[in-house]
């Protein structure tokens, strides 16, 4: 069974506080379920309540200045920290009929997509935002979808397809 | 000489396996504990942990109690939540813990987590027994026994079982991996405008889930005085009307705000949409999905919303 994403694991993940990119995908690959730590955790926060009302997470760089990244992709190596909320996804039960399978399942899917943003992976199917670096995006649903499906690890929709990966950019240290 | 050797390694294996430590005991098996301050958020640009503000007097926590993996049942107490032991330190000093007053709520939930169960697998009315896959999700209140608000400052939270309370099926008792959890957060002063922002998202929340939506409402229209510029606060109206089923003012705002939301990946379309199917506005509900995320999943979504619909005023018949 796959386990959690822990502090131990992320440890990995951090390199000067910035998000390096084959370790994310390390971690993808063992994550279960991640939650609040007790330990500081730069990269990822898991929030009881989202600062802009129905955001389901949120990926920061030092030049959105506190914002999300607003489907942009993410400067490679700038990602200081990723953000997942709860109380959006919780609400997908009054909103949608979700069940908590499908909400533990968009949480999972809303991790994978803020690190998606992370890597420089940007939204895909919403028409009124292509991607600013022009970049192909496809036309089915992957993880990077905005869509809220509540679908499980298994389905093409709550995984990296091959467009998502050929977007990933990680900058080499200099 | 060969004899003797296999002779000691034999003696030491045994040994080994014999060991007193490994009787009664297991330690395959992880045990999740996951604690997180209620009515808090991560938005402040000071701080990366939770925040809260203003006094308080008492602090909520939800806690998650998982069995993450292994191959044997582990079994809760039926009076489980008294074995937990909560720590608490306020700027890396410990609180006293006779200071302080924990009362657990009853048990909330029981849930899957694993993807190959399904919500029918399992009996969600008995919380003792914790099969991989499955989830516990309870509240506690924390309060100081003086009476008090906690000080403002940076806190640590750790829970864990005592030990002995968590066995497997065969008897033995749990000793295995994980069994602590807890969080981190701050309690903050209102000082700055960011600060208020902040508090009055955090307030709004709090009385949305205290069924208190006239308040919530007041307090929102505050934070829109705050920013007039940021249309995207009007969607925290939006959300407040709905929860009060006033949908056609949950409208209102909800389009006021849209443009804000553009090019995100939040709720927001589908609440929308959500209000449209109340009102019989099914088309305007297709059209904003469509705008937000294409073609894919539209008339699912509009099957779902209408679900929800019917149970929810099947709810109001009853009453």
């Amino acid at each position: 069974m796959l386990t959690p994403l822990r502090a131990t694991r992320m440890g990995c993940v951090m390199m000067g506080n910035k998000l390096t990119g084959v370790c994310v995908i390390l971690d993808l690959l063992s994550f279960d379920f991640a939650r609040q730590i007790v330990q500081k955790n730069l990269v990822l926060n898991i929030s009881p309540m989202a600062p802009r009302s129905g955001l389901f997470g949120c990926t920061f760089d030092p030049t959105t200045n506190s914002l999300c990244q607003f489907g942009r992709p993410g400067t490679p190596n700038w990602i200081v920290k990723i953000e997942v909320y709860m109380d959006t996804h919780q609400k997908l039960a009054t909103t949608r009929g979700f069940t908590s399978q499908q909400i533990e399942n968009e949480i999972k899917r809303t991790t994978g997509h803020e690190v998606g943003h992370g890597l420089h992976i940007c939204h895909r199917t919403v028409p009124s935002t292509p991607c600013p670096d022009g970049a192909s995006v496809g036309t089915v649903d992957s993880i990077m979808s905005s869509n809220i499906t509540g679908t499980p690890q298994n389905d093409p929709a709550s995984q990296y397809n091959s467009a998502d990966a050929q977007q990933i950019r990680i900058a080499r240290n200099p | 000489m060969k004899n003797l050797i296999m002779l000691m390694l034999l003696l030491f294996l045994t040994m080994i396996s014999s060991h007193p430590g490994s009787e009664g005991q297991r330690s395959d098996s992880y045990l999740g504990i996951y604690c997180s301050l209620m009515h808090s958020t991560t938005g402040s640009p000071r701080y990366d942990e939770p925040v809260t503000y203003g006094e308080h007097n008492e602090l909520a926590f939800k806690l998650s109690v998982v069995h993450e993996e292994g191959g044997m049942l582990l079994f809760l107490p039926e009076d489980f939540t008294e074995h937990l032991v909560i720590e608490l330190t306020k700027d890396e000093e410990r609180l006293p813990v006779e200071n302080l007053d924990v009362q657990v709520s009853t048990m909330e939930t029981k849930y899957a987590y694993d993807p190959r169960l399904s919500e029918q697998d399992y009996d969600p009315d008995n919380f003792q027994v914790l099969e991989p896959g499955i989830g516990l999700r309870t509240s506690f209140i924390l309060k100081r026994r003086d009476g008090t608000p906690f000080p403002y400052g940076f806190y640590k939270l750790i829970c864990y079982f005592k030990r002995g309370s968590v066995k497997f099926e065969d008897g033995t008792d749990w000793q295995g991996r994980g069994g602590r959890g807890g969080a981190i957060f701050r309690i903050l002063r209102v000082e700055s405008p960011e600060d208020q922002r902040g508090y009055y998202i955090i307030k709004g929340g709090e009385y949305l889930q205290k069924n208190q939506p006239e308040r919530a409402l007041e307090v929102y229209q505050k934070l829109i005085e705050l920013e007039p510029e940021n249309i995207s606060n009007y969607a925290w109206l939006g959300a407040t009307y709905m929860h009060m089923e006033k949908y056609r003012e949950a409208i209102v705002a909800y389009e006021k705000a849209l443009p804000a939301y553009i090019g995100e990946r939040t709720s927001i379309p589908y609440e929308l949409a959500f209000c449209y199917v109340a009102v019989n506005r099914e088309e305007k509900a297709r059209e904003v999905l469509k705008k937000f995320f294409g073609e894919l999943h539209i008339e699912e979504t509009i099957r779902r919303i209408k679900m929800v619909l019917e149970k929810k005023r099947g709810r109001h018949k009853k009453k």
